[in-house]
């Protein structure tokens, strides 16, 4: 089934990839020992590679099946997913990013640990390589089912060949490499993406969408053409998910890590403006693919899940099938790539370096990492097929990161205290896991409100209160600006 | 369909790029005081 296109988009991925490793490997002989060379690309990557590697690294399965399938339901208000990681890359952008930036560590546990001491470090550490690793099981299987529908294999045997991919994605050059794959990858995201759109309609009559607009207006669903859909939904689906992401996103060492790549802060601001429309943008043309499948009764009949993808197979001239789904694997893969290297990233740095080899030189942490990444790998692909679908199982994920950046925000705008991060981090996870696991909801008569909210509640509440009670410090950026000042004035 | 969901997606980064853009101003202008 369709061998022909999975050839073609494997043969096109392995050179892009080994191609790029290639170039890489030799460009960077002699650099290997630099600092973080692999995790962060010796801290100097540019503007072109900085923009789509931000834009891919929070663009992955729940961008394509994710919004393929909801948009079924709920029409182009599932726009708000999209655009709520772009808003989480705006925060990155003018926010967290350049605090990353500016400090110049390697990961976000080992931020805190300048704000709030070891202990809240080694916590965040291994909550946030957990709640990271969630989500790469979330790709992995996003992985299988792509080429599982491709090839009529088993999610686990797609599942096995999207992880080799992935892995290859980053094994060699590390960040640099994901990179510098994005950029490609991005350019050809786009242009198949305007032109899958453009031959859909080609394809339909009149030439048009004018059919499809038709087929909603007459049904009575005329709401689900725009992206400003019911109150209801608005209220729920959209603001939930605004603030499930905005709140975690941007502590995420997933993204962060990306940032602290960047050759200078500038360079992270100015990703802004490319980064954030280049997210922000797919989703439209998702929604549009997406509502069409659903409009054309020979589509219509194959449900939510593969109408969509059916549709662009069969209704596609083959050369651009192959270029699409080439596009969609490059997405999950390049987010398959950076939460593999999150989390390992880690695990060398937090745990393993920190607490067990403080002498180890950057080669071996490198090599950590490297090791790390593949054991990662191969878990996620062990348990990706068993899994049921986790898609429900994002928001829980996402609440872990809220208090994160809360500690990030308070400790450096504000006030940093270390018993204030170790009260807000323990109640917001707890309840995290109560909402989650108990029946608490219920007791309360708030069973529709999602985690994210009630997290953040909790956070806001905790770390407010508590850092106004508790002893503290002066917030890491108004004390540098303290000192600044009188420095000056001494001078 | 596909030009007025894209104008109203467009709309609201617009509208992001603007308020991110403020507060790159606001930074800035706290950096030279």
């Amino acid at each position: 089934m369709n061998t022909s296109i999975l050839v073609a988009v494997i043969v096109y991925e392995v050179l892009l990839i080994g191609g790029i490793a290639l170039w890489l490997t030799t460009r960077q002989k002699g650099h290997e020992n630099d600092e973080a060379e692999f995790e962060l690309g010796g801290r100097n990557l540019p503007l072109v590679v900085i923009v789509p590697t931000l834009a891919l690294t929070v663009l992955g399965t729940a961008h394509i099946l994710g919004i393929f399938e909801m948009s079924w339901f709920m029409g182009a208000t599932t726009m708000w997913f999209g655009l709520a990681n772009a808003m989480a890359l705006a925060v990155v952008c003018v926010g967290t990013g350049i605090w990353a930036r500016r400090m110049g560590m390697t990961t976000v546990p080992e931020m805190l640990e300048q704000l709030y001491g070891e202990k809240v470090r080694i916590a965040v550490s291994c909550v946030m390589a957990g709640a990271i690793f969630g989500i790469l099981t979330l790709e992995t299987q996003g992985l299988g089912i792509i080429l599982a529908s491709m090839t009529g294999w088993s999610i686990q045997n797609g599942a096995i060949l999207g992880g080799v991919l992935g892995v290859l994605y980053v094994i060699v050059a590390g960040i640099r490499e994901v990179g510098w794959i994005n950029l490609f990858n991005a350019i050809l995201m786009y242009v198949s993406l305007i032109l899958a759109t453009y031959y859909i309609a080609q394809g339909l009559p009149n030439g048009n969408f004018s059919s499809v607009v038709d087929y909603y207006t007459s049904n009575d669903a005329a709401h689900m053409l725009t992206i400003f859909g019911p109150a209801e939904i608005m209220l729920t689906f959209a603001l939930g998910t605004v603030i499930a992401v905005v709140f975690s996103v941007p502590a995420s060492q997933l993204i962060l890590q990306v940032a602290m790549s960047a050759k200078d802060e500038k360079t992270v601001r100015n990703s802004l403006w490319w980064a954030v429309p280049l997210n922000g943008l797919f989703g439209v043309f998702i929604i549009v693919l997406g509502l069409t499948a659903k409009s054309l009764p020979e589509f219509h009949a194959l449900g939510p899940k593969l109408a969509a993808p059916t549709m662009l197979i069969q209704m596609l001239p083959p050369w651009l099938a192959v270029m699409l789904t080439a596009s969609f694997l490059a997405a999950v893969l390049s987010t398959f790539a950076m939460t593999c290297l999150g989390p390992a990233t880690i695990f060398s740095y937090d745990i393993y370096r920190r607490i067990y080899r403080p002498d180890a030189d950057e080669l071996h942490t490198a090599k950590v990492t490297r090791i790390s990444i593949i054991v990662l790998a191969a878990v996620s692909v062990a348990v990706a097929a068993s899994l049921p679908p986790i898609l429900a199982a994002i928001p829980w994920l996402l609440s872990w990161l809220i208090p994160v950046l809360w500690l990030m925000a308070a400790g450096f705008l504000w006030r940093a205290s270390k018993a204030s991060a170790a009260l807000t981090l323990a109640a917001s996870w707890l309840v995290n896991m109560l909402w989650t696991f108990t029946d608490l909801p219920l007791w309360m008569g708030l069973k529709s409100v999602p985690n994210a909210y009630i997290v953040l509640g909790v956070t806001m509440a905790v770390g407010v209160v508590s850092c106004l009670l508790l002893k503290g410090e002066q917030g890491y950026f108004r004390k540098a600006r303290t000192s600044f000042g009188v420095q000056e004035g001494l001078g | 369909m596909f030009w007025n969901i894209l104008g109203e997606a467009v709309l609201v980064i617009v509208v992001l790029l603007v308020v991110s853009s403020l507060a790159i101003k606001i930074q800035n202008g706290k950096k030279l005081q």
